[in-house]
């Protein structure tokens, strides 16, 4: 579903991602996971086209430097503050995010109906976003993505400003995902979610990529917070 | 405290004019880029300047000989006045009120009163220079033609001391609006129409100055327009070293002042705060129709842009200045009709002179909307969104360039049509009427989009910034006016020596070709360059 292959970026000289590659099949959950500044975002972002790099990146088959408009169809981005469009209310925004992807008249209703009602957000849906508060709008933007039914979701630090049950919801919706046949890649630093919740592992320190693999073969017998702060040194933020 | 804050307000304002690097830090200005902000400031310093030096010198020549120095300084203090409250009302709000890091700095140990005297020091350097447009040409002229010694230096003192005023006034309104328009769920429309009825009365009174002075200019004359103004001359007696009004008019200036930022820095943590008491929008379930990405876009634009009064009023204002204009003519449309016809008596083409003049008019007011000039820039942190989202650059620009012809084409139409009524316009320049202006706005639009592409300021504490002084605007404020001033004179000219008809028929394909050009350009390179853009 997606496959990064020697992944570079560099800010003038200093180098966010050092020739990274890693590939995420279908119904796959892959979990990312560094210090700060270890290139995390950096990978995303590239995943989505949204800064320039070296090395190729195909989501679905589909090149993303080449052809951006087919990749982004099938891909959903949350990034880790989800800076919305504060002018449009909740319903106007789902909306308008329907309109872009084409998702027909029946299906958004439907979708956006079960999806707001799921993370207890309808009663809030006519106020203007910038009334929203950050989980608020962090729900917001995953009733976004999960809208337009798109067969990868990259998300940023996704569980920040979410309470216990809109986490918990959220989880059980990134199971539904893969097991429909979707991928999920995101980063995060709550270990414990990730040990929990994810199928594959990803560890990346100072831009390169320190370890990769199933969740049980990564961490063994340890925790997963055990084999994080080992591989990185005891220097993780 | 106070001078880190200010030192900070002062980096923002210049820093905001650099670029960003590529690793996201801010990059200092360039010579270049310093050498081209200083030629356009220096233009329009020049421009504005020019304007006032020759009201003062023509209003000096006849009001000094005839020992009418205190309304000369009354008339000139009440225009500085108003220059600076119409241009500080919403820059006034918008630094005081709604910058993006209040919270960030009251969150800080850092005393109110200082955030506020900081950014009233920001301020105050815009109103001196402000002030200094008008006034400066003021004292320059007075002291040219033969002008008292003690006149001078009471010029030098209204300049110094109305500043202060006049930011008072506007903060006391931006304090207002701010308070009132927590209370109101439609505060965007409370704040427009508040700000149009006082723009509306500056010009009521500019035209009413210009209208009195444009009679004989004899002394006679003015001492009746003196005796009009009855208070209003008072106050001119300020500048002439009155031995009550002028120190009374430094100690209110100076002591209001005081209270109203004494009072502001009171309440600033309230009104920064205060979420408001407005009632709770309630969901009812709609059925949603699907649309076009365009469609979507464009109408996001259009949401965008009416749900800021700084938006509307600052860049949509070549708008209400034609919808004004039609309805006077409307009213004086007859004396136009007059001058045409005492035009053909002397052999000139006075009607077609008319026609065309007024059509090249309505396309140069046309061309004081810059809707789309700031809409890039307005992305700000939401760029992520269009830039992860499957549609292509050429559609964004497009819905950008569509929201802004909406917006400006149904008052554009509108004012053609009057001022086809009201000038009785002859069919054959019908056309013109219509299609002028609507291609200068097609023109307005697109240009908007390319000059904000490739100038676009991401980041910014308030919207003001990229919609009132980022590069893009001025750029496409200063471009475009020259553009239709060069096809107006050029219209003028023409018709003068009866080329009336050809000259609306060249300017049209004149603008026709502008736009083609421009709208290739947009399509190609801004779209290819939005694309790259990185969020």
């Amino acid at each position: 579903m997606l496959k990064i292959e020697n992944l570079t970026k560099k800010y003038g000289e200093k180098c966010a991602v050092d020739n990274l590659s890693l590939e995420i099949k279908e119904g796959e959950i892959y979990g990312f996971i560094g210090h700060n500044g270890a290139g995390k975002t950096t990978t995303l972002k590239a995943c989505m086209g949204l800064i320039s790099f070296d090395g190729e990146i195909y989501v679905d088959g589909v090149n993303v430097r080449e052809n951006p408009i087919e990749s982004k169809r099938r891909v959903a981005y949350i990034p880790d503050n989800p800076d919305l469009y504060e002018f449009l209310s909740g319903i106007k925004y789902l909306d308008f995010v329907a309109d872009v992807y084409g998702v027909s008249t029946e299906e958004r209703n439907i979708k956006i109906a079960f999806y707001a009602d799921k993370l207890g957000l309808t009663g809030d849906l006519a106020e203007p976003i910038s009334a929203y508060s950050h989980g608020m709008k962090q729900k917001l933007a995953i009733i976004s993505a999960w809208l337009h039914s798109p067969k990868l979701i990259i998300m940023d630090e996704p569980f920040v400003g979410l309470d216990p049950k809109a986490a918990f919801i959220l989880k059980e919706m990134m199971h539904e995902h893969c097991a429909e046949g979707g991928s999920i890649f995101f980063s995060t630093h709550v270990l414990d979610v990730a040990e929990k919740l994810c199928d594959k592992i990803a560890i990346i320190k100072d831009g390169k990529l320190v370890i990769t693999g199933d969740m049980e073969t990564v961490k063994g017998d340890d925790s997963l917070e055990e084999v994080f702060l080992e591989l990185l040194g005891g220097d993780a933020e | 405290m106070i001078k880190t804050l200010i030192g900070l307000r002062l980096r923002q304002t210049l820093s905001s004019l650099g670029g960003k690097k590529k690793d996201g830090t801010r990059k200092p200005l360039s010579v270049p880029k310093l050498i081209l902000y200083g030629i356009l400031y220096l233009y329009v310093i020049v421009v504005f300047a020019g304007m006032f030096t020759l009201m003062a010198l023509g209003m000096a020549s006849v009001m000094i000989p005839a020992g009418l120095d205190n309304l000369y300084f009354a008339l000139f203090m009440l225009i500085s006045f108003m220059v600076i409250f119409v241009f500080g009302i919403f820059e006034t709000k918008s630094h005081l009120f709604d910058c993006k890091d209040n919270e960030l700095l009251l969150s800080m140990p850092i005393k109110p009163e200082h955030i506020v005297l900081s950014r009233v020091f920001t301020l105050l350097i815009y109103n001196y220079l402000e002030c200094a447009l008008v006034m400066l040409p003021c004292i320059a002229c007075y002291a040219a033609l033969g002008g008292s010694p003690l006149g001078i230096i009471g010029g030098v003192i209204v300049f110094l001391f109305l500043p202060l005023l006049a930011l008072t006034v506007s903060a006391a309104f931006g304090y207002l609006v701010a308070i009132l328009s927590k209370k109101f769920k439609r505060n965007t429309l409370f704040t427009t129409v508040i700000s149009i009825a006082f723009i509306a009365l500056y010009f009521v009174f500019y035209s009413w100055l210009m209208e009195s002075g444009t009679e004989d200019m004899t002394p006679e004359a003015m001492g009746e327009l003196a005796a009009k103004l009855g208070f209003i001359g008072i106050l001119g007696s300020v500048a002439t070293l009155h031995p009550f009004y002028t120190p009374l008019f430094v100690i209110l200036s100076a002591g209001i002042s005081f209270g109203a930022y004494m009072l502001i820095s009171h309440s600033y943590v309230s009104i920064v705060t205060s979420g408001g008491k407005v009632k709770k929008n309630k969901y009812r379930a709609e059925r949603l129709e699907k649309r076009s990405a365009v469609y979507a876009f464009t109408k996001k634009e259009l949401s965008r842009f009416f749900s800021s009064s700084t938006y509307i009023l600052n860049s949509a204002m070549g708008l209400i200045f034609a919808v004004m204009l039609s309805v006077v003519a409307l009213f004086s449309g007859g004396e136009l009709i007059l001058f045409a016809e005492m035009l053909s008596l002397d052999g000139i083409d006075g009607f077609g002179a008319l026609y065309a003049l007024g059509a090249a008019l309505l396309s140069l007011l046309g061309s004081m909307t810059y809707i789309s000039a700031a809409s890039v820039s307005l992305e700000g942190k939401s760029l992520w969104i269009p830039r992860t989202m499957p549609i292509s650059g050429r559609e964004v620009l497009l819905s950008k360039t569509l929201a802004h012809i909406i917006i400006a084409g149904i008052p554009t139409l509108l004012s053609s049509v009057l001022l086809i009524i009201a000038l009785g316009v002859a069919p054959e320049y019908m056309a013109f009427y219509i299609l002028s202006p609507l291609l200068t706005c097609a023109v307005s639009a697109v240009f908007g989009s390319v000059i904000n592409t490739a100038f676009p300021k991401f980041e910014f504490k308030n919207e003001a910034e990229p919609i009132k002084q980022s590069l893009s605007t001025f750029l496409v404020m200063m471009a475009l006016l020259l553009f239709e001033a060069l096809i107006a004179v050029g219209t003028f000219i023409m018709s003068v020596i009866g080329l009336a008809l050809l000259s609306a028929v060249l300017g049209l394909v004149l603008r026709i070709v502008v736009l083609c050009a421009l709208t290739f350009v947009m399509f190609t390179a801004s779209a290819r360059k939005f694309e790259r853009f990185s969020a």
